[in-house]
C-alpha cells in the first residue's frame, strides 16, 4: 500500500463488505429454494467483485473498472502470503459469469466453479478482517 | 487405464499458444492453452497412478478430485487450478473473454502448469 485510504474510502470499504456479504448470503439461498444455477451464480461473482473493492478501497485504491479489479487482484495476489489460490478462483468466479449469460455451466462443472468462488470471496474476506 | 496420449508436452502446447497470442490469434492460443492443460493432468495421472480415460473437463475434475485425496496439496488445489484453463476452453468454443481476463487467464494458467511440473520434478 503506497498511501492510506481516506476517510471515504473507508466508509466505501466497509459498504462494499457487507454488499459483499449480503449479495452471498442471497445467492446461497436462490440455489437452495430456487435451484436456479444461473442467477445464483451471478450474484455469486457479484459479490466476489464486491470483496474486491472492499480490500482494494481498505488499502486506498479504487479500482473502477472491471479491469482495474483485475489488476488490484494481481497485486493483493503478490502481497498476501499465502493467496496463491486466489487467481485461480478468481478465473471460476469469472467462469459463473460467462456462463450465467450461457446458461450452460451445470453439474459438477458448476459446483466446482460456485465452491471455487465461495473460497475466493472467504479468502477476500479473511484478507478484509485481518487489514481492518 | 492410462491416460490418453497428447501430441505435444505441456510446456511445449504453452509455448504453442505464446506464439499464437504473439500473432493476435486469441482463440486458437486459448484452445492450446487448455491442451497443456489437459497434459499436465495426463502427466500428473501418470505420476501418481490416477485413472484418465479421458480429457474432458468433467473427467479431469474427477482427476483432480482423485489426485487432492492423497493430501499432499491443499484442498482444493487441483480443482482450482483448472480454472484458468477451462475458462480459456470456453474463450476458444465462444469467444467470450474481455482482452484483460484473457491476459489473467493466460498468466495464471501458464503459473499452474508450472508450479504442478515444478512439484512433479521435485518428488
Amino acid at each position: 500500500m503506497i498511501n492510506g485510504p481516506t476517510e471515504g474510502q473507508r466508509e466505501r470499504a466497509t459498504q462494499h463488505e457487507a454488499r459483499a456479504r449480503n449479495y452471498q448470503q442471497q445467492a446461497n439461498l436462490l440455489l437452495e429454494r430456487d435451484a436456479d444455477t444461473d442467477c445464483a451464480g451471478a450474484l455469486l461473482y457479484e459479490s466476489a467483485k464486491q470483496c474486491i473493492n472492499a480490500v482494494a478501497n481498505q488499502r486506498g485504491s479504487n479500482p473502477g473498472t472491471t479491469g482495474g479489479k483485475v489488476n488490484v487482484l494481481r497485486r493483493i495476489a503478490v502481497e498476501v502470503l499465502d493467496s496463491r489460490a486466489l487467481l485461480p478462483n478468481w478465473s471460476h468466479a469469472d467462469k459463473l459469469h460467462v456462463h450465467a449469460d450461457r446458461g450452460h455451466l451445470v453439474g459438477e462443472e458448476f459446483i466446482v466453479s460456485w465452491e471455487a468462488t465461495q473460497e475466493f470471496i472467504a479468502a477476500m474476506l479473511t484478507i478484509y478482517s485481518n487489514n481492518a | 487405464m492410462s491416460a490418453p496420449a497428447m501430441e505435444l508436452t505441456p510446456l511445449e502446447y504453452v509455448a504453442a499458444s505464446k506464439r499464437e497470442r504473439a500473432g493476435g490469434n486469441h482463440r486458437k492460443a486459448a484452445a492450446l492453452m487448455w491442451q497443456a492443460t489437459q497434459a499436465t493432468f495426463v502427466v500428473l495421472a501418470d505420476a501418481h497412478g490416477v485413472k484418465c480415460p479421458n480429457l474432458d473437463y468433467i473427467d479431469l475434475i474427477g482427476v483432480a478430485r482423485a489426485l487432492e485425496a492423497n493430501g499432499s496439496v491443499t484442498k482444493f488445489y487441483y480443482r482450482s487450478g483448472l480454472g484458468p484453463g477451462s475458462l480459456l476452453k470456453d474463450h476458444a468454443e465462444m469467444d467470450v473473454l474481455e482482452s484483460y481476463q484473457l491476459e489473467l487467464a493466460y498468466e495464471t494458467a501458464e503459473q499452474f502448469i508450472r508450479e504442478c511440473l515444478d512439484d512433479q520434478r521435485a518428488d
